[in-house]
């Protein structure tokens, strides 16, 4: 490490890196340690004798640019790590990487979600007696109503079953937020997740007058990923299409298989609508949290804002990456780039973690 | 996350040439993908969309006929066929309904539908009623 002016001064900078409770590193554009303050030293033992062993010291080091801040947790502190690239005058390219720790802010963030997750998680109970209710008075045959409050019961049936599905996607944001949404990697067959998403919202797309195709081919490889969890990921992206498709219009989930360069052979999903596309100016927001564009149609279909935001969540979870292309006026397609299964390394096939 | 700001004026060019009913010349724009990138396909897949459900807004369209023009049978070495085209031109042959057709093509029902489309915009086919093609309506499948 070097710093301007005298030699007094270089010691004096030196001295200070090391007097500071954060731990600092720097880091040079071969990706190799030049600096590594005592406190990080003891944040991360083996970030110098055995850097390979800690997936935080690999992603350090394999970064080109400083880009997000990196969450860490270690003994019960959670650290935030942010990063810096050094002033030209270095002469090389170096980034510095500060943490702090954040365990105050983030125990306050963890007591409101779990207090959100309870409340939440109270509520589905009495809302299944509900439902479980309405289940069995009208479809029991033995049950007699006449036509009039059978079209009552179904009313409150489907927005009960609304309900339900505000109240999952809430406590799944709690269970991202609190790191504890644990998802297993299996082997994914693309084209029966197409057709089981088309099948989960065909009557649906009769009852809106719109057209559902599918499309893929033939020997699409398997994805490296959970069933479940990416059928939510494609029940979401489709209710989405729904809300902005106007009737007569076409709606189509398709897959193919992909070149991903270095990251191995890929499957491609999209989702596409013919609705009217998405604002320049809303494309930024899409994927934050309580995103609406505002662009929908007046169906009565109605989310927490949660629903992409989440899909992201597990999208990126499995090492895939979500993204969409849009045309104004013209139509939208949303798509998930994931690993095929051949690509997945056995060793992270066993499980996955979304980040806290 | 990759949003489409990097295709601005890609989306603004496809805008206007949808506009003006140029769908085959905006898929023709589209840029490939790349490993990193595959956002060019969602363009493609919109124009695919886009195409069908044109197609099939056109009344009783899959009771209709779909013929090879005159001007393809003429001239049919000038025109640039893709595979997929090329197969389906081998069931427009049997002068089929284009019912019959989605039913017994393996390319599928939605790329069938785009691939037809296609070959009528490139002024390959034509897609007739049944009575204008032989004088008599044929039976529609209910």
């Amino acid at each position: 490490m070097s710093a301007s002016g005298s030699p007094a001064a270089s010691r004096l900078a030196d001295l200070a890196f090391t007097l500071l409770p954060q731990p600092i590193a720097l880091i040079s554009s071969q990706g190799k340690f030049l600096y590594t303050s005592p406190s990080f030293d003891s944040l991360f033992p083996e970030a110098r004798t055995n850097p390979s062993s800690d997936p935080v010291i690999i992603d350090l080091l394999g970064r080109n640019e400083p880009g997000e801040p990196i969450r860490v947790v270690r003994e019960a502190k959670t650290w935030k790590g942010f990063a810096r690239v050094a002033p030209e005058e270095v002469g090389e390219r170096v980034v510095l990487w500060v943490f702090e720790n954040i365990s105050g802010e983030a125990e306050a963030v963890r007591s409101r979600d779990e207090y959100l997750s309870t409340i939440v998680h109270d509520l589905r109970g009495p809302l299944a007696g509900i439902r479980g209710t309405l289940d069995f008075i009208l479809e029991d045959p033995d049950v007699p109503l006449p036509e009039m409050h059978k079209e009552l019961f179904r009313e409150s049936r489907d927005e009960a079953n609304r309900m339900m599905n505000l109240i999952n996607e809430i406590l799944d944001f709690s269970k991202i937020r609190a790191g504890r949404y644990q998802l297993g990697i299996e082997r994914v067959n693309a084209a029966i997740l197409v057709r089981r998403s088309v099948l989960s919202v065909r009557t649906m797309a009769n009852r809106e007058q719109i057209t559902l195709e599918s499309d893929v081919p033939k020997n699409i490889p398997a994805i490296a990923g959970n069933t479940d969890k990416l059928l939510q990921v494609l029940n979401n992206l489709l209710i989405n299409a729904f809300k902005f498709t106007p009737s007569k219009g076409v709606i189509v989930v398709a897959a193919e298989a992909r070149n991903g360069g270095p990251a191995g052979p890929r499957v491609l999903i999209t989702v596409t609508d013919t609705g009217p596309g998405i604002p320049l100016e809303k494309q930024d927001e899409l994927f934050s949290k309580f995103a609406d564009v505002g662009t929908s149609t007046d169906k009565d279909i109605a989310g927490t804002g949660l629903g992409l935001f989440i899909t992201k969540a597990i999208i990126e979870a499995y090492s895939g990456t979500i993204t969409f292309a849009s045309i104004p006026g013209i139509g939208t397609s949303f798509l998930m780039d994931l690993p095929a299964y051949q690509a997945v390394e056995r060793s992270t096939a066993e499980q996955a973690f979304l980040p806290a | 996350m990759t949003n489409s700001h990097p295709y601005r004026g890609l989306t603004k060019r496809l805008t206007v040439l949808c506009e003006i009913g140029r769908v085959g010349v905006a898929l023709s724009e589209i840029p490939p993908p790349s490993p990193d990138d595959p956002l060019p396909i969602g363009y493609r897949r919109i124009l695919e969309a886009r195409t069908v459900r044109d197609l099939l807004a056109e009344p009783d369209i899959t009771s209709k006929v779909a013929k090879e023009t005159s001007e393809f049978r003429k001239n049919f070495a000038s025109f640039d066929l893709v595979a997929n085209e090329g197969y389906l031109l081998s069931l427009v042959a049997a002068k089929l309904t284009i019912q019959k057709i989605l039913l017994i093509s393996s390319l599928g029902r939605f790329q069938t539908l785009f691939n037809l489309a296609k070959l009528r915009a490139k002024g390959v086919l034509v897609f007739e009623s049944a009575m204008d093609l032989d004088g008599t309506q044929s039976r529609r499948r209910p």
